[in-house]
């Protein structure tokens, strides 16, 4: 397959990424590692009139520790995150989501900005016209009909991502920038829920870094993926689990989030509740498992059943839980 | 044999280097000055009237050359083996890879853009894609002119009395089983370039695997597009995979033809990786009942299938794999009594080819998933039960082949030691061992009337040999192999072998890279040769030297008499006494190899192999009871090859075939909706990667093929056949749930596991 034409920027400096971008707005389509937007120029699920590069901007590298958090650039690849000692210390969940993003030669490409940036996916929707031919246009190509969940009326396409469920466990910030101004909200907020437009960027901002708190005392975090290959697979449902204990020793934060079972990645609201407190056994983490159950979507629209993948997000939703209890265990 | 200097070896792949650098040049690096790009226009529907084609805009556009449909193809031309497939489909079309236009640009994203502006008017019909439904009477009909869906290919085998058996067996089990459309998978997609000279010449550079049946393809093409008698020389590029899924030629072929002829140039296709999946022709699935039983003492009494075979809405060889299923139908253990009847069915799915095992790996799923079931229902153990059963030398099967040599028990009993069978078969602690068995044709295979393969061998001044043969390097080490053989039977080192594989024009005739019997056929062929170059040689040497040739041996390159420590003559000195003589000769030797097998008879009879290749795969799995997920612990693959020629190559076949049979079992499916291809890519289609590599044991066992050159015997694709009924057996081992239809997918597991609680629960409840 091959790529449309399209006009290619290249800003040296994030002011002038910026002010690019406000002059192209929706024409402009960024780019950084490639791995996700290539394929949809390929496919033709987007045809912007211009590239935008931000790879060369330097000012998006770097992994830095300060006091009260941690900035990750928004450049910074997946391989980075691999190889970062300090994220396998202190940020288990995120490295861990990190090591399980596509394979090596993907992860030196991608990078953070993008792989959180990534649009939501569908059997019916990632495919080229050729596929497509014939079929009813769906929601998220503009139409009204969906073509996985029959008289569906809105768009059922599912966020794949990795890297943000484990972020968002860590309650993560994310700083998008435009020209002459800038706003830090919560990772979780960036997403709408919306399987036609997943993500609340707007169209002249760049997601520029994101923040992620320091956790103090003993926590716990940890991924859990499911796919059918060891490499290459978007996770066809995934949770990730951060568990912290007060000064008592009980559960004084607890935070689940689960992935690739809806439009956006969510946090199982209940859970603390059910954990808090106390420091839990199976039983309670089998209780907000079911939350992550009864919160996640199954569809058919993804490799493997509907039903089956919505049970999944349970079984990897407890098994997060256990495994960030197995990792505060480290700590004591 | 002890003394062989290249043969037994482990030699690196003579390509791999060109491989690894990029230096091949594959279909996709040629380029033909004045060379134009080809498109094709495929259907919107998997059925439908085409009410109106319009190609106006598209020819209009700049760059665009030549549009055709068809009513450009002379002559109502159709191809494929029952002659049901046009190029350029007209009037109707029958499944979403119907080609219905083309085009010929200046590039190829002229072309593309061209196809956009290609109008066509359909009427949509409703589409069969289920091949009972199509069975049944008063289905719409694929091929109108036709009284029924079903082909006329009445697969029939019958050997001794299985109702009789039936009823005395004291064990009998009766299952279904099924299989799924899968694909090949080649790192290299499809490709052609046809160019014609002024005298209406074809040339067609090419990846195809089967250069002298494709080049008979296209004289008969050319003759009814109007070229009578016209010379067609096929040049072959660098292979990137073959599987079978290039032993028949394609549509797009003869569309590059016709454009080229319309144009006057070049016209070069090349498949994109969608292409690839949608429009190449991929293993069929297949619905298998089978019955098996066993007397008291577990000796198999009778076994009886009947299957349907979803042929797709064309006819290539796909509909031919019921001639390969007969193998383990007949033949695999000793079964006296045995019945199969197949069908194929045209659907509006895409249409069947060769894959890799032709057919023998759904029909094997079947017969070992079933003897698993039929040995639980005897009390036996499952290795004990294939034991008792197991082929041996000297046997005649029911189906007449003569098994000459047989290395399956030895193949067994380094399954078990290798898994530990006895220690962790029946442990029902989630983890467990399964085994399956296989036979596949080892000496080649008459599936046509030659089963042959010609070599030519020449030498230069200096011993350099040439050798022109007509096996095709498809990735799978022909080259090496045969290079091999040459070096070892002239005494010479391999380095001086220069293999010539890849043009019509020079390398002799050949039915191609199929049936795993390039290293058989083509092996004995090039040895046939060698032994005649090498005796020529000698002569002269012998005149030279003085000495009865008898005594002359050649290692090293140099001819010397075993009696005679001081008589030494260097090979390029007798090469260049013979040419630089009055009234001199030059050293060239031809040999055609075509093995003393049998077509089947009215009965599908016959000795189809000189030899037939065994095998048996041992896996320990364990199962993740919460998601239903199986990893592979340990994989043992032993194989009866003869011998092996080149170690390393024949592990590298064992281990490709090992894990293409583990994508077959546990990922890999077309999803079809409506008979649109949803998968056509390698994130959505479940190929293993590196990642999902288990630790395997290639184990070669060797049992000295007298037919075979050097002893050898086929290997290409026995490695993949007996893959997925070992895995499966294996989880049944583990979690006592046998899965029916592949692949064995997590869910299913899952759901089976479920289910077996359930009924767990209510035998226990009652």
């Amino acid at each position: 397959m091959r790529l449309p034409p399209f006009e290619y920027l290249e800003p040296a400096t994030v002011p002038e990424a910026l002010a690019m971008l406000d002059a192209y707005r929706d024409k402009a389509q960024i780019i950084a590692g490639g791995t996700e937007v290539i394929n949809r120029l390929k496919l033709r699920l987007i045809s912007p009139d211009c590239i935008m590069n931000i790879k060369k901007l330097r000012e998006l590298d770097g992994i830095v520790e300060q006091e009260q958090s941690l900035v990750i650039g928004a450049n910074v690849s997946l391989k980075e995150l691999q190889d970062s000692p300090l994220l396998r210390d202190k940020y288990k969940a995120i490295a861990e989501a990190s090591l399980q993003v596509a394979a090596p030669p993907l992860a030196r490409m991608g990078t953070i900005g993008g792989n959180i940036l990534q649009n939501t996916r569908c059997l019916f929707y990632n495919q080229s016209a050729i596929v497509l031919k014939g079929l009813e246009v769906c929601h998220k190509r503009g139409g009204t009909t969906c073509l996985a969940v029959k008289g569906g009326k809105r768009c059922f396409s599912v966020y794949q991502g990795d890297m943000a469920p484990a972020l968002i466990a860590f309650d993560a910030q994310c700083v998008l920038e435009k020209n002459g101004a800038r706003r830090t909200i919560p990772l979780v907020d960036l997403f709408t829920g919306m399987g036609t437009h997943p993500l609340s960027i707007e169209n002249n901002e760049l997601l520029t870094g994101i923040i992620v708190p320091k956790q103090n005392g003993a926590y716990g975090s940890t991924y859990r993926k499911l796919r059918v290959r060891g490499s290459i697979d978007y996770p066809l449902a995934s949770a990730a689990a951060l568990l912290a204990l007060g000064a008592d020793g009980t559960l004084a934060v607890s935070r689940l989030v689960i992935g690739a079972s809806g439009p956006a990645p969510r946090i199982v609201a209940g859970a603390p509740a059910a954990l808090s407190g106390k420091l839990p056994e199976d039983a309670d983490f089998a209780a907000a498992a079911e939350m992550a159950y009864e919160l996640s979507e199954g569809v058919d629209n993804l490799a493997l059943p509907g039903d089956y993948r919505k049970k999944m997000v349970r079984v990897f939703a407890r098994r997060a839980l256990q495994g960030a209890r197995t990792d505060i265990k480290g700590w004591m | 044999m002890s003394d062989l200097t290249t043969v037994g070896k482990k030699i690196t792949k003579r390509d791999a280097p060109l491989k690894v650098t990029g230096g091949a040049s594959y279909i996709q690096d040629l380029k033909i000055p004045g060379m134009l790009y080809g498109g094709i226009l495929y259907s919107k529907y998997a059925h439908a009237k085409i009410l109106k084609l319009d190609t106006t805009k598209a020819e209009r556009l700049p760059g665009v050359i030549a549009v055709i449909t068809a009513a450009d193809v002379p002559g109502n031309f159709r191809f494929g083996i029952m002659k049901d497939n046009p190029p350029l489909k007209a009037g109707r079309v029958r499944s979403t890879r119907d080609e219905i236009a083309a085009v010929a640009a200046v590039s190829a994203e002229i072309a593309a853009a061209a196809l956009e502006l290609i109008e066509v008017e359909y009427e949509e019909l409703p589409g069969i894609f289920d091949p009972l439904e199509a069975m049944k009477a008063g289905a719409p009909l694929i091929h109108e002119e036709m009284k029924s869906n079903i082909l006329k290919m009445p697969w029939k085998l019958v050997c001794g009395d299985v109702e009789a058996a039936k009823n005395e067996s004291a064990y009998v089990v009766s299952d279904t089983f099924r299989t799924q459309w899968a694909t090949h998978c080649c790192l290299g997609t499809s490709g052609c370039i046809a160019v014609f000279d002024m005298g209406n010449n074809l040339t067609m550079y090419s990846n195809t695997q089967i250069p002298s049946l494709a080049q008979n393809d296209y004289f008969e093409a050319l003759s009814a597009f109007g070229l009578k008698n016209r010379r067609v020389r096929i040049v072959q590029s660098a292979i990137g995979g073959g599987f079978g899924s290039k032993l028949d030629t394609y549509a797009y072929e003869y569309i590059a033809i016709l454009l080229s002829m319309k144009t006057r140039k070049p016209v070069k296709f090349i498949f994109s990786r969608e292409e690839e999946f949608f429009a190449t022709s991929p293993r069929q699935c297949t619905i298998t009942k089978i019955s098996q039983g066993c007397d008291k003492d577990g000796r198999l009494t009778f076994r009886e299938i009947e299957m349907v075979l979803d042929n797709g809405a064309y006819t290539s060889w796909g509909a031919t794999t019921p001639s390969v299923m007969m193998m383990p139908i007949s033949s695999l253990y000793k079964v006296p009594n045995v019945k199969y009847v197949a069908q194929c069915v045209y659907t509006n799915n895409t249409y069947s080819q060769a894959m890799r095992g032709y057919g023998n790996p759904q029909a094997t799923f079947a017969i070992e998933s079933s003897l698993d079931q039929l040995a639980e229902e005897a009390g036996l153990d499952p290795y004990e039960l294939r034991l008792r059963n197991a082929n041996e030398p000297g046997e005649l099967t029911p189906q007449n082949f003569k098994v000459t040599s047989c290395g399956l028990k030895e193949c067994m009993a380094e399954v078990v030691k290798r898994l530990d069978w006895k220690g962790k078969k029946g442990n029902g602690n989630g983890r467990g061992v399964g085994m399956a068995s296989l036979i596949h044709v080892g000496g080649g295979a008459r599936v046509y009337k030659s089963d042959g393969c010609g070599t030519i061998i020449k030498m230069d001044d200096r011993g350099k040999v040439d050798v022109l043969t007509g096996a095709t390097e498809i990735g799978q080490g022909s080259e090496t192999v045969i290079a091999q053989i040459v070096a070892e039977t002239l005494g010479v080192s391999i380095d001086d072998i220069n293999v010539i594989n890849n043009d019509t024009d020079v390398c002799p005739w050949d039915v191609g890279a199929h049936a795993s019997r390039s290293t058989f056929v083509a092996g004995n062929s090039a040895l046939g040769a060698a032994q005649k170059i090498r005796e020529q040689m000698l002569a002269v040497a012998a005149q030279n030297m003085d000495v009865d040739p008898a005594v002359l041996d050649i290692k090293n390159g140099v001819v010397f008499s075993t009696q005679d420590k001081e008589k030494i003559m260097p090979l390029s000195k007798v090469l260049r006494k013979a040419h630089y003589t009055p009234g001199g000769n030059m050293f060239t030797a031809e040999h055609f190899y075509d093995p003393p097998n049998e077509n089947f008879d009215k009965e599908f009879k016959g000795n189809l192999s000189v030899s037939y290749a065994y095998g048996v795969h041992g896996v320990e799995v364990e199962v993740d009871r919460e998601t239903g997920q199986i990893k592979i612990l340990n994989y043992i693959a032993a194989h009866d090859v003869g011998k092996a020629i080149n170690p390393m190559l024949l592990e590298g076949q064992i281990y490709g075939g090992g894990l293409m049979g583990i994508g077959y079992a546990l990922g890999e499916t077309m999803i079809y909706e409506k008979g649109h291809l949803k998968n056509g890519n390698f994130l959505d289609y479940k190929i293993p990667t590196a990642k999902d590599v288990p630790p395997v044991q290639a184990v070669i066992v060797e049992t000295d093929e007298q037919a075979g050159p050097f002893g050898a015997k086929g290997i290409g694709e026995p490695g993949l056949v007996p893959t997925a009924p070992a895995i499966a057996n294996a989880i049944y081992d583990a979690v006592g749930v046998r899965i029916r239809d592949l692949p064995i997918t997590p869910e299913k597991v899952l759901r089976a596991l479920q289910e077996k609680a359930q009924a767990d629960a209510e035998r226990s409840g009652a």
